[in-house]
């Protein structure tokens, strides 16, 4: 019986290259930042079988931000989106939840493109890139695919990505005009605390209403979840006259949390409620898109 | 009267501070043994089991695993255990719990012995798994151990209940009688984890020519944990030597065997040295735990405060074996009133066992669960009299002549009433404060105070050892097997050698702790170093002057008022003569008499009676601590910051300032812990959140301000009159905190933690009945 | 078991080994390098007791495999001073009584160092992020906190 598991060890330099190693071998695990694959495999690392190193391609590492559109490669940080300037000036809500994510030696490792594919519904970046209506862009063997975020997740450390892709990163519109958002997390310390639940509130308003809304929401479903029922009631809506009780009322039933270590499910829909309330009452006290996070 | 002395009530650099800042401090993992083999453990399959096989042939046939045995190939090893010895080194017929151990392998690197376990076939048959205490004490509960002769409390499990004790003072009866309310609760406290940031770990060699076993382990009592591996491992107390590396915190974590009888018998079978170091999770499910206690209370009072009647019942879950449970639920039931005067009293303990992890010491010992119990049910007893918190304690508060619920009188040291002065004044504490809204948050403040007994007490053979010795370059070597858990013991022996002697403390060296060059300290624990090894070392320290008069004054034939000594030298007053330690060490070697010296501090205490628990002198100091503290509660998600506690602990005299405030200000930190976010959750034995994503203690950003004041109150049995610090830090913080959420939100709670989830269903209640 | 080359520097001096690929940064140090003043706390970056820096970053060094580790330059205690030599930021947490079992103090030293790296007077709640990936069991941090603000307020305004 073969007891020693050959560890495979290969780090390209180029997408093409990784592509290459997973198209002929597509059971390679995929190491960026390492801060979820080793706690995985903590204690059981000869049990990693074959590791792909993705960690050194530089074209994963950009940031570009331009006129309407910015992407975020997915060897992006979250400590690099926290600290980015740009993005903290047209997207705080964004800047807000890397901060949120352990502390500062998981945000220096971990990355953007690792949060997706781990998958876990408490991911802290799923939420406020759904709110911003990301795609999420992937690159395999037969070209690249990209999907709404919002349609990208199918279940707890699930996605719609074949094992011989590769996520490259994340794209979405600059939003313009009138813009407020926030995200706010519930957690059971102010550091290192896995979201209990989390909402992310992206509101476009002109004339006094509310011209568009996105509501998404984390630890409080089996993924991070849209919650489009929600948003229909405010879309519309008058900013001094929001229906606040019907909305958080909704919110709540289009939650569907469980009971874990963490939390009980009663609690999340509960305070869900609550961070919507919480929420759009500070976003109406912003002043738009030059407003901090 | 305080003295400004040198060094003693200073603020010292820890003097074990450099090393460890450096990197250089070696703790137990940090020892590398050439050609040493890798330890691991498989442990049990169920929380409660008959084992009928645990087949280990797959295991040996592993190249690079040199041995793999079960309890089968040890027969010979014998049972160990801190007060009983009902644990084995590895499970003959059955587990009690998750974290018994089945197997041991040894193997060449750490993967191959991990892939080892995997290969193990164990067969057993599951039984039923009693994971509540009030389960377990039924009479119709399986047993988990076998009934011992002496333990039989009738209509109770024999084989569940390890032990009862009883506490009885005055005329119960008579108390109830008394009083104009009677206030009846029911308070529980949780696992909790002491979480000491380093794992457990051990390197061990064994010499076959001197047939000494030597090992490099975290202890927090060297000797006692030396005789348990030796008589474990039927060898003489000799032949096991323990050498006490820097210790990564310990909060009681260490008190009980973890890896030592394992690497010692490892080391002796394969000849090799070993090494073994605990996962995380591994130690949060097999070592120690803090009791989870159940009290409850009846507490008679009359309309003006009095109070007059106290009656308690504990229940304790020590889990699958005894550790120190019998004492912890014990000294729980001890310190059931708080410091609080209670003419009349009666209560019962009781230890039971469970099948989830096994329960021992953690920083209290029993009057952590206790000083939340009791400052529950006075905050209670204060809001049902309509009486401010504060003044309701005051009123009862200890103070000299105070009897204890053990009947002992308190004749020195008794500052209770001080400390609710001081941080009533530092806090600006306002009587009858209501909660109050800031910002769409909701504040509080609570009040709790705490007594604790130093020292093992009721009898207990408890004593110190230091040894001194001049140097040939004029230094004081300390031979001390205090283990300095990062108290900083050793500092402040080091003071105190100091202080005595009038010698700059870098001219004061420790030596490192060793079964065989120091001699019994006791151990590390019930807040006693201080006391036991801080006085210890200042009769050796005295003994040692006289010494060194004596030398000086047969050296220079000079009448012994002549000389004094200063600054680490001999001065003839109103002379230049001058004779240097060194010198002086050097001739009194010469002669024949070398320049040392031994102090032993060993105070007779009384063992309580055991129909009552009354006892004339059962521990040898009180300390006793109060916290007042303000917390916010976000209206939205019920999460609770403490915004600032004001600590004002009675030590009785302080030796170092810095290290004294430093306790403080861990023990409140701990104590947010518990009172907000810490439950180890064991369900039918099984732990739940065995790693620290899952079981969380405070980070920088939950520190609240802290200011910390010491009271003096002076007198006490300690060097200088100190008491100690260690676990009265501790002990009023979660309660001072549930007061405070009861005073923002008017939800009492009775457990710990309060979590958001609790908060928010609280605040919605209070919401519904008052929109 | 697969083996791979790992060049690195740490502390400023280069090593080159070979390790088998499954090796993390933290074994390395300890185990190949003989620098046990990284420790381990947990194994799963929870704690941040075997933080160091890497590539001007801190870093769970359990969270590192030792081949990621190729090419970059690597901080560890030892590297900001001896006993006989120690960095003003080591003395501030003597000084203060920062250190109590001394666990958790190289990780946090490191935090705390690179912190100061990047913003050499950082206001209180900035100190308290900065080291929040590290936990202490002794102290409450209180006295940690005051050490860096200590040795930060010390610096004269070339940031020495």
């Amino acid at each position: 019986m073969l007891m020693l598991i050959d560890l495979g060890y290969r780090a390209p330099d180029s997408l093409k290259e990784a592509l290459q190693i997973l198209g002929e071998d597509s059971s390679y695990l995929i190491l960026a930042g390492g801060t979820d694959l080793l706690v995985e495999y903590f204690d059981a690392r000869e049990k990693m079988g074959k590791v792909l190193d993705i960690s050194r391609m530089e074209e994963l590492k950009k940031m570009e931000i331009g006129e309407e559109k910015i992407f975020l490669g997915a060897l992006t940080t979250h400590e690099d989106i926290y600290r980015n300037s740009d993005l903290q000036k047209t997207v705080p809500l964004l800047c807000r939840a890397a901060k949120s994510v352990g502390a500062p030696q998981i945000r220096n490792q971990g990355t953007l493109g690792g949060n997706m594919a781990n998958a876990s519904p408490a991911a802290d970046l799923a939420p406020p890139l759904i709110a911003l209506g990301a795609r999420i862009m992937l690159s395999g063997p037969d070209g690249e695919r990209s999907f709404n975020l919002d349609e990208f997740f199918t279940g707890p450390g699930k996605t719609r990505k074949n094992s011989d892709e590769i996520i490259t990163g994340v794209e979405f519109s600059i939003p313009g005009g009138d813009f407020r958002g926030t995200f706010l997390k519930v957690g059971q310390r102010r550091a290192l605390a896995i979201a209990v639940a989390s909402l992310a509130i992206a509101l476009s308003c002109r004339d006094g209403k509310v011209e568009e809304v996105r509501l998404a929401a984390g630890s409080v479903a089996p993924v991070p979840l849209r919650a489009r029922e929600t948003e229909k009631i405010l879309q519309g809506q008058k900013l001094d006259n929001l229906p606040l009780e019907n909305a958080a009322g909704r919110l709540e039933k289009e939650a569907s949390p469980i009971d874990d270590i963490r939390g009980t499910g009663d609690y999340r829909a509960r305070v869900l409620g609550n961070l919507l309330r919480k929420g759009l009452q500070e976003v109406l006290s912003q002043e738009g898109v030059s407003e901090n996070g | 009267m305080s003295m400004v002395n040198k060094f003693v009530g200073q603020r010292v650099d820890r003097v074990d501070a450099r090393d460890k800042v450096s990197g250089k401090a070696l703790y137990s993992a940090d020892f590398y043994l050439e050609d040493m083999l890798y330890l691991k453990v498989l442990r049990a399959p169920h929380p409660h089991a008959r084992i009928k096989s645990v087949d280990v042939s797959k295991a040996r046939k592993i190249p690079g695993v040199v041995m793999a045995i079960t309890a089968r190939d040890i027969p010979w090893v014998k049972n160990f255990g801190m007060i009983f010895k009902d644990q084995e080194v590895l499970a003959r017929e059955k587990t009690r719990y998750m974290g018994d151990a089945l197997a041991i392998v040894a193997a060449e690197t750490p993967t191959i012995a991990r892939q080892a376990l995997d290969s193990i076939e164990v067969d057993y048959e599951p039984l039923e798994v009693l994971s509540d205490p009030l389960q377990a004490m039924d009479k119709k509960a399986p047993y988990i151990h076998e009934p011992r002769e002496e333990n039989c409390e009738p209509g109770l499990n024999p084989g569940n209940l390890l032990c009862s004790h009883r506490l009885e003072r005055g005329d119960i009866k008579k108390g109830f009688a008394e009083a104009d309310k009677i206030i009846e609760n029911e308070i529980r406290t949780p696992h909790v984890e002491h979480v000491a940031l380093q794992p457990e770990a051990g390197v061990a060699k064994y010499d076959k020519e001197t047939g000494v076993c030597t090992m490099w382990v975290a202890t927090q009592w060297l000797h006692d944990i030396q005789a348990d591996v030796a008589q474990a491992l039927n060898l003489k107390a000799e032949q096991v030597q323990i050498i006490q590396p820097a210790i990564g915190g310990a909060f009681g974590k260490r008190e009980d065997v973890s890896v030592h009888i394992i690497i010692g018998l490892m080391a002796i079978l394969t000849g090799r040295p070993v090494k073994m170091e605990m996962t995380r999770e591994e130690l949060m499910i097999t070592q120690n735990k803090r009791h989870p206690i159940i009290f409850r209370y009846k507490t008679g009072v009359k309309n003006d405060g009095t109070i007059t009647a106290w009656e308690a019942e504990v229940i304790g879950d020590t889990g699958a074996y005894a550790s120190t449970g019998s004492a912890v639920v014990h000294q729980a039931l001890y310190m059931c009133t708080g410091p609080y005067n209670v003419p009349h009293l009666r209560g019962v303990s009781y230890t039971v066992y469970t099948n989830n992890t096994y329960a021992g010491a953690m920083r209290g010992f029993g009057a952590t669960q206790a000083a939340f119990a009791y400052e529950t049910q006075m905050d209670c007893i204060a809001a049902e009299l309509g009486m401010d918190p504060l003044e309701f304690r005051r009123e009862n508060a200890y103070e000299l002549g105070s009897i204890t619920p053990n009947g002992q009188i308190l004749t020195t040291s008794v500052g209770i009433k001080e400390t609710l002065d001081k941080a009533a004044e530092i806090f600006g504490y306002e009587p009858g404060q209501r909660s109050k809204e800031v910002n769409g948050k909701i504040r509080g403040v609570g009040v709790a105070s705490s007594m604790f007994g130093c020292g093992y007490g009721e009898g207990f053979p408890d004593h110190s050892i230091v040894d001194l010795e001049v140097t040939d370059e004029g230094k004081i070597l300390v031979h001390s097997a205090a283990a300095d858990v990062g108290q900083g013991i050793l500092t402040v022996i080091c003071q105190i050698v100091a202080e005595v002697l009038d010698i700059p403390m870098d001219l004061v060296e420790m030596a490192p702790g060793d079964t065989h060059s120091t001699r019994n300290a006791g151990s590390t624990s019930a807040t006693r170093q201080t006391i036991f090894s801080g006085n210890a070392a200042k009769l050796a320290a005295e003994e040692l002057l006289g010494k060194i008069y004596h030398r000086a004054s047969l050296e220079l034939s000079k009448h012994h008022p002549q000389f004094l000594v200063k600054d680490g030298e001999v001065v003839l007053q109103g002379t230049e003569t001058r004779l240097s330690l060194a010198e002086l060490s050097r001739i009194s070697r010469e002669k024949g008499d070398p320049l040392q010296a031994e102090g032993c501090y060993f105070p007779r205490t009384d063992v309580p009676e055991e129909a009552t628990g009354q006892g004339r002198l059962v521990y040898v100091a009180y300390a006793f601590n109060t916290h007042i503290t303000e917390v916010e509660i976000d209206k939205y998600t019920g999460e609770t910051k403490v915004l600032r506690v004001v600590a004002v602990p009675d030590v009785g005299r302080v030796i170092n300032r810095v290290g004294v405030e430093g306790q403080s200000e861990g023990g409140t930190v701990m104590g947010l812990g518990m009172a907000l976010m810490e439950k180890q959750v064991i369900e039918n034995g099984i732990t739940r959140n065995a790693d620290l994503s899952t079981y969380l203690i405070p980070t920088s950003l939950d520190m609240p301000e802290i200011i910390t004041d010491i009271v003096e109150s002076g007198d006490a049995a300690g060097p200088y009159g100190a008491k100690g610090i260690g676990e009265p830090a501790l002990l009023p913080a979660a309660p001072a905190i549930i007061n405070a959420i009861y005073n923002a939100t008017g939800v009492r709670f009775y457990q710990t933690p309060v979590t958001p989830d609790e908060i928010l269903q609280a605040l919605q209640s209070r919401e519904s009945k008052n929109p | 078991m697969a083996k791979v080359k790992v060049n690195l520097k740490v502390n400023g001096k280069e090593h080159s080994l070979e390790v088998e690929a499954a090796t993390r940064l933290l074994d390395l140090l300890r185990d190949e390098l003989g620098l046990i003043g990284t420790k381990e706390g947990c194994g799963k970056g929870e704690c941040g007791t075997c933080t160091v820096i890497m590539d001007g970053k801190t870093v769970n060094s359990c969270l590192v495999l030792a081949p990621q580790a190729e090419g970059r330059e690597i901080t560890t205690i030892e590297g900001l001073g001896s006993p006989e030599a120690l960095h003003p930021l080591q003395e501030a947490f003597i000084t203060k009584g920062a250190v109590q079992c001394g666990y958790c103090t190289p990780g946090i030293l490191l935090s705390a160092y690179n912190l100061l790296n990047k913003n050499p007077h950082p206001p209180r709640e900035e100190i308290k992020e900065g080291i929040s990936g590290n936990l202490c069991r002794c102290t409450g941090y209180v006295k940690i906190v005051e050490a860096i603000e200590f040795f930060s307020e010390g610096r004269d305004e070339h940031g020495k």
